[in-house]
């Protein structure tokens, strides 16, 4: 991707620049997508504080804290950046043996793999949206207390998530495809810590 | 094929793909699947796929994960801890290797508000590397003990493949909590101890340097370590006491150092982000992995494999020992490739029925478990601990150099595995004290 696209192009599908520009625009979708999990980390540490300090306080702490915080935040946190984690290159894996290998059969198996990885998705993907609207249509709620709360909106995380990281997969898919594709070990580090 | 051959299959798959670099997480629940669909076709496969994510995501237990991890990427990217690791060398930079043990002691300090031992090794090598090799210190000491020290961060509470375990295991987190101190504090005396005997043998490893500063001047520099102390004080005694969950002891704890990284004036906007940022990326690749251990439980009760395996290791020995000794061998061995979530996940399915077959105390084992998979963080080829030390050192050291300081605290790491299999009192009897 680093390398500009020599006097030798051909169509503009090929180049570079295209895949480029397509994976930075899905990658700015995603990382607007995932903003919703960093306010629910906030949103879960403020809520949680509040909850203690109005226990102690007056004696009852807010109510619907625990539903809220396992039925929503938590599976916002969980499943919306599955795709953004995959632009990171940060989902979990190990690095050993394709190391090892040599390059055009590692880029090989990093290939075929991305298949893998977006039919895996794309199932999740399916099954958690046909879920949801499942969840929808019988309007399923918690009861906490004497409140009861819809639980069935959080139920689109999952197929949001996973729907994303299935679109970025198959554009790297497409791209190794058409024999463009970035696999450098930089990149994937590039997380810091 | 039979049912069992079918799970035994898909285990080697499984396996097979995870070597060839495919996310975890993914290939568990695609495995397992897929083998679900073979043995009792397209809907009882399909249908499986259903509720399961949203109903391991959605749980109270193990939203102290992000709370947890939140509190230690604030403390690290707001510079919080910088404190306690000069605490801990005004009183000790007159001893033989002082710098270093001040480093493990720093360690120590910040696992009790970390839960992670990467977030750990990343702030004392940062503050401490330097400071070692300024003094001289040889960098294969200076750097090792820093990412040895960094394991003590997934022992002392809190610690997140504690949470996990318990997730897993269905015991209670606070207890496991409590069993791992005895480990973290056991394992940073023996840290201690090798960088001891290593500068007795040979001096020049640790130039003994700076003066020593007047009383009073040092006892203002302690007081420098006061955020971390407050957080501590406020996590600890909220958990132990039994005044917060974990959920709510990681919170308060993630609010407290943002106050005062706020108060302190290190909390820009950008550290704020990347906390989230960090904390956000290392939930959500943790949870899809729990969803694909879920999964592989399910495929492999429904082909029986998992009852074959453990049923199989019981036959062949019913010692107790012997179970811990393959058990070692097979984590030490998983260390060296997989990151430690992954390992535990990967192997729980089969493990935890083996376990329950031994009559092993889970609490006992839970703590083992950690120790070993934290011993995985530093060990070659894949070490994240190592990586991570390297990455904030940069040119100072090799990765190879990194590894070769870590041999010593290597074997110390086995004595004090080994103290801790051969007394389970050692890691349970803080319970006692606890339940009484």
């Amino acid at each position: 991707m680093r390398k500009e696209p020599g006097p030798g192009a051909r169509t503009p599908a090929e180049t570079p620049g295209f895949w480029e520009r397509a994976e930075r625009i899905l990658g700015r979708v995603i990382k607007a997508v995932s903003i919703a999990a960093g306010l629910s980390i906030v949103a879960m540490m403020l809520q949680v504080t509040a909850d203690v300090a109005l226990r102690y306080l007056t004696g009852t702490g807010l109510p619907g804290t625990l539903t809220i915080v396992s039925y929503y935040y938590m599976v916002i946190v969980a499943f919306v950046p599955l795709a953004f984690a995959e632009l990171q290159r940060a989902h979990i894996q190990m690095e050993l043996v394709t190391d090892l290998l040599p390059r055009r059969l590692s880029r090989q198996i990093g290939g075929w793999g991305l298949l893998f990885t977006g039919l895996v998705t794309g199932a999740l993907t399916v099954r958690g949206f046909e879920e949801a609207l499942n969840q929808m249509r019988i309007g399923a709620s918690q009861v906490q207390g004497t409140t009861s709360i819809d639980t069935w909106p959080a139920h689109f995380a999952l197929p949001l998530g996973a729907g994303l990281m299935t679109l970025l997969v198959a554009l790297r898919f497409l791209q190794f495809l058409a024999g463009c594709l970035p696999r450098s070990a930089a990149a994937r580090d590039a997380r810091g810590i | 094929m039979t049912d069992i051959q079918i799970g035994l299959g898909g285990l080697a798959l499984l396996f097979v793909l995870i070597a060839l670099r495919l996310p975890i997480g993914l290939v568990m629940i695609g495995v397992s699947f897929g083998g679900l669909h073979l043995l009792a076709g397209w809907n009882v496969a399909w249908s499986s796929l259903g509720l399961l994510p949203f109903n391991f995501a959605a749980s109270w237990v193990l939203s102290a994960v992000p709370m947890f991890l939140l509190l230690g990427f604030l403390c690290h990217h707001a510079k919080l801890t910088e404190g306690l690791f000069r605490a801990a060398r005004v009183w000790l930079q007159g001893l033989p290797g002082g710098l270093a043990i001040a480093s493990v002691l720093g360690s120590a300090g910040f696992a009790a508000v970390s839960g992670s031992s990467i977030a750990c090794s990343a702030t004392m090598g940062r503050i401490a590397v330097p400071e070692m090799t300024k003094a001289g210190y040889d960098p294969e000491l200076a750097t090792g003990t820093v990412a040895v020290a960094g394991t003590i961060g997934a022992l002392i509470p809190p610690s997140v493949i504690m949470l996990i375990f318990a997730v897993i295991a269905q015991v209670p987190v606070t207890s496991l909590f409590i069993a791992g101190i005895t480990a973290g504090l056991l394992t940073a005396l023996g840290y201690i101890v090798v960088i001891w005997i290593r500068v007795a043998l040979n001096p020049a490893l640790a130039p003994r340097g700076g003066d020593r500063l007047p009383l009073r001047q040092r006892i203002i520099m302690t007081r420098d370590s006061w955020p971390i102390v407050l957080i501590m004080l406020g996590v600890f005694t909220g958990l132990f006491g039994g005044a917060f969950t974990a959920t709510e002891a990681g919170a308060v704890g993630a609010f407290l150092a943002a106050a005062v990284a706020l108060a302190k004036g290190t909390l820009s906007p950008q550290v704020f982000v990347r906390a989230i940022s960090d904390t956000v990326l290392t939930t959500s690749t943790m949870i899809i992995i729990g969803v694909g251990a879920t999964v592989l439980t399910r495929f492999l009760v429904f082909s029986g494999a998992g009852d074959y395996l453990s049923d199989l290791v019981i036959s062949t020995t019913s010692d107790p020992l012997v179970i811990m000794l393959g058990l070692v061998v097979l984590y030490l061995f998983l260390g060296l490739f997989l990151e430690p979530v992954g390992a535990m996940l990967l192997t729980l399915p089969l493990v935890l029925p083996i376990i329950g077959e031994a009559n092993f105390d889970l609490i006992w084992f839970g703590i083992i478990l950690t120790k070993l998979l934290e011993i995985g963080m530093v060990t070659p080829p894949v070490g994240m601990n190592v990586f991570v030390i390297k990455s904030v050192v940069g040119n100072l050291v090799t990765t190879s150099q990194i590894f070769r300081g870590i041999g010593w605290f290597l074997l110390m790491d086995l004595v004090v595995l080994g103290l801790l299999i051969a007394f389970p009192d050692l890691v349970l009897f803080p319970l006692t004290l606890f339940d009484g």
